[in-house]
């Protein structure tokens, strides 16, 4: 376990030093911060605004995080060869995914947590605390960092994807191929609903397999009801639901790298 | 058996984990979407791939913004348009529905607006039910548009079942009040001063909790004046007459000129509409004008014993004219009258008797004067300046 750890803090160092993360993060900060120029709308719309535009900016710039940082990690070790030493140490390849992958979901999770904290500050900021008191309007608000903890969750399955497609590919076809995973993804809560309207048997029986076997980046979805204040019964029984269905496809996901990479010659 | 027999059996139990997951996720998904893919005919790229990226309600927020443009920059008719996608890409946007339905029943100025501000209310409320704006947007509605002061109270009634402030019980008084059930307005504003006067001595600094107490002593106070007031009038009601001339001044141009001893500033409702439209009037959320059937809607008010307002029907688009016979009505009913004519006619009509006074039997049962003359096409397209009716 420490060897993992190990990897896992040199992953983390070594994001932390790329500029290109803290550019994503200081423009993502930025626009989150600039959320008073809404303040011309009545406080509630300004509220709504903040939030759906907070929220998606968090999910938008973990996306970019998530694909950027992730995808270049084992091809950069293959390029500069550091991967010979690492591997030639009493390490198992295995261990040199999952600490990657790890170190990496550390680095996501301090960003996105971040950047969470800085909306959170912002709603507070925006009269929210005053009409309802702060400890009343923290409890209501904190649900932002709720939504933002199962995008992080569903972001790790982006990582796992773009660890995968890196072992046998190089960044830029890694980032593509994650991006598309992503893409199609993130159409799986509608296909959940064209079924519904397709008259077709066959038809909906190939899109209920897609919906069930492609990552569903849709599950990670409840901010409508933290930007509009709702909480819907069982919330709690779906948000670990969901943060179930993450972690297992997480788990398959480094399996199938830890699978192919054991196999690779580097 | 052998490390890839159990790598490749825990695979497959991870993915079956996935699948029941995803099935059982299913179940609550819905309580979270924004709500359901439906088709919406026409809608910009953009928007569309922002909306399948799950993140519609960024794409709505940004169309909202773009709506502030367009209403300082004076575009109001691209307004409605924008709101209808708004509602589609974030159905909890209550604030959209709001909006839009405001933007139809009165910043449009064009009362054929109002059955499908009502309509988009409606879809509103079903997609948040739990909210009591919408609810209370149609109470508004209803009082100040549609004039109908018995389905305001209905909605009144709903908003203040859910958790609201204390303005939409004061609608609520107000809305009774108009309906001429005082008694019932009385009650609320009793119960609104109780929980004032609790409110202010558990917070006495509280601004807005004395400006409640105190504007539900003042409303309770001129309800219990009003109420003496208006029986007293009931003792010594008083005919009222009005009569009407017709001029047509150009093509498509007519001045409807009243004499009336009707109390000053009282609103005389003038209205144009299709004789067919009982059977062609339909509620659509289709964003059609009703211009083929309904034409004007207005309300100018009495000086000086007489009413005179001019309906310029020239804009041969908004008022195509499709029909052949039109009917004109001059009407005044007392529940939709400022205060101080209601001061001299009653809430319902109670000192209103004889002359052009008509009883409507309701209950409670209510009075009003009205008149209207069936004016043919070629009444308002001649050419010549000329009286073209008088009804006495």
């Amino acid at each position: 376990m420490s060897v993992i750890w190990s990897i896992a803090r040199g992953t983390f160092k070594e994001s932390m030093q790329k500029k290109i993360m803290w550019v994503f993060f200081g423009i993502a900060l930025l626009i989150i911060g600039l959320s008073f120029i809404f303040s011309y709308f009545s406080p509630s719309e300004e509220l709504t605004l903040i939030k759906s535009i907070g929220l998606g900016i968090i999910y938008l710039f973990g996306v970019l995080i998530a694909l950027i940082i992730t995808a270049g990690l084992i091809p950069t070790e293959i390029e500069r060869r550091t991967i010979h030493t690492v591997l030639s140490k009493p390490i198992e390849r295995w261990q040199f995914v999952l600490g990657k992958f790890l170190g990496v979901a550390l680095v996501l999770f301090m960003n996105m947590m971040l950047m969470a904290i800085a909306l959170l500050i912002v709603v507070m900021s925006k009269g929210s605390a005053r009409a309802e008191g702060f400890f009343k309007a923290l409890v209501t608000n904190s649900r932002i960092l709720e939504a933002t903890l199962l995008l992080f969750f569903y972001l790790l399955i982006l990582c796992a994807f773009a660890i995968l497609f890196s072992i046998f590919s190089t960044t830029n076809i890694s980032i593509t191929l994650s991006a598309f995973v992503f893409i199609i993804g993130s159409l799986s809560d509608y296909v959940a609903d064209i079924i519904k309207l397709s008259h077709n048997p066959l038809t909906s029986l190939v899109l209920k397999v897609l919906h069930l076997i492609v990552p569903n980046f849709g599950n990670a979805s409840i901010y409508n009801s933290v930007i509009h204040g709702y909480i819907p019964a069982g919330e709690a029984r779906y948000v670990l639901m969901a943060i179930a269905y993450s972690l297992a496809y997480c788990l398959v996901l480094m399996l199938l790298s830890t699978w192919i990479f054991a196999g690779k010659e580097v | 058996m052998s490390g890839t027999a159990k790598r490749v059996i825990l695979l497959v139990l991870c993915i079956l984990l996935i699948i029941v997951l995803q099935m059982k996720i299913d179940v609550y998904r819905p309580k979270y979407k924004p709500g359901e893919t439906v088709s919406l005919g026409y809608i910009s790229r953009e928007v569309l791939a922002t909306a399948l990226m799950g993140l519609r309600e960024v794409a709505a927020s940004l169309l909202w913004m773009k709506i502030e443009d367009y209403f300082h920059s004076g575009e109001h008719e691209k307004i409605p348009p924008l709101i209808r996608i708004i509602t589609w890409l974030d159905p909890h946007f209550v604030e959209a529905y709001s909006s839009g339905a405001w933007q139809l029943a009165w910043n449009s100025e064009d009362w054929r607006l109002i059955p499908s501000a009502e309509a988009f209310l409606e879809e509103g409320i079903k997609n948040n039910p739990d909210k009591y704006e919408l609810y209370a947007d149609m109470g508004w509605l209803y009082y100040d548009k549609i004039k109908d002061y018995d389905k305001a109270i209905e909605w009144y009634k709903r908003a203040s079942a859910l958790k609201s402030p204390p303005q939409v019980r004061r609608m609520l008084a107000h809305s009774y009040e108009r309906a001429g059930k005082i008694d019932e307005a009385i009650k609320i504003w009793k119960k609104l001063i109780e929980e004032g006067k609790k409110e202010v001595e558990r917070n006495p600094k509280n601004f807005e909790a004395i400006f409640n107490r105190d504007v539900a002593i003042h409303n309770y106070n001129m309800c219990i004046i009003r109420k003496i007031d208006r029986a007293a009038l009931a003792k010594r009601p008083k005919p009222y007459y009005l009569s009407f001339k017709v001029y047509r001044v150009s093509p498509r141009i007519l001045q409807i000129r009243a004499k009336t001893n009707l109390p000053e500033l009282s609103r005389i409702r003038v209205s144009l509409v299709d004789e067919d439209i009982a059977e062609r009037k339909k509620k659509s959320l289709g964003w059609q004008l009703m211009n083929e059937t309904e034409y004007i809607d207005v309300w100018p008010q009495v000086r000086k014993g007489e009413m005179k307002t001019d309906i310029d029907l020239t804009d041969a688009l908004k008022y195509p004219l499709k029909g052949e016979r039109f009917i004109l009505t001059i009407s005044l009913l007392p529940q939709t009258q400022p205060v101080v004519v209601q001061d001299v006619l009653g809430w319902l009509g109670e000192g209103m008797a004889g002359g052009d006074v008509v009883v409507i039997h309701s209950s409670p049962p209510k009075k009003k004067v009205e008149k209207s003359a069936i004016l043919t096409l070629n009444d308002i397209t001649g050419q010549q300046t000329a009286l073209i009716k008088e009804v006495k």
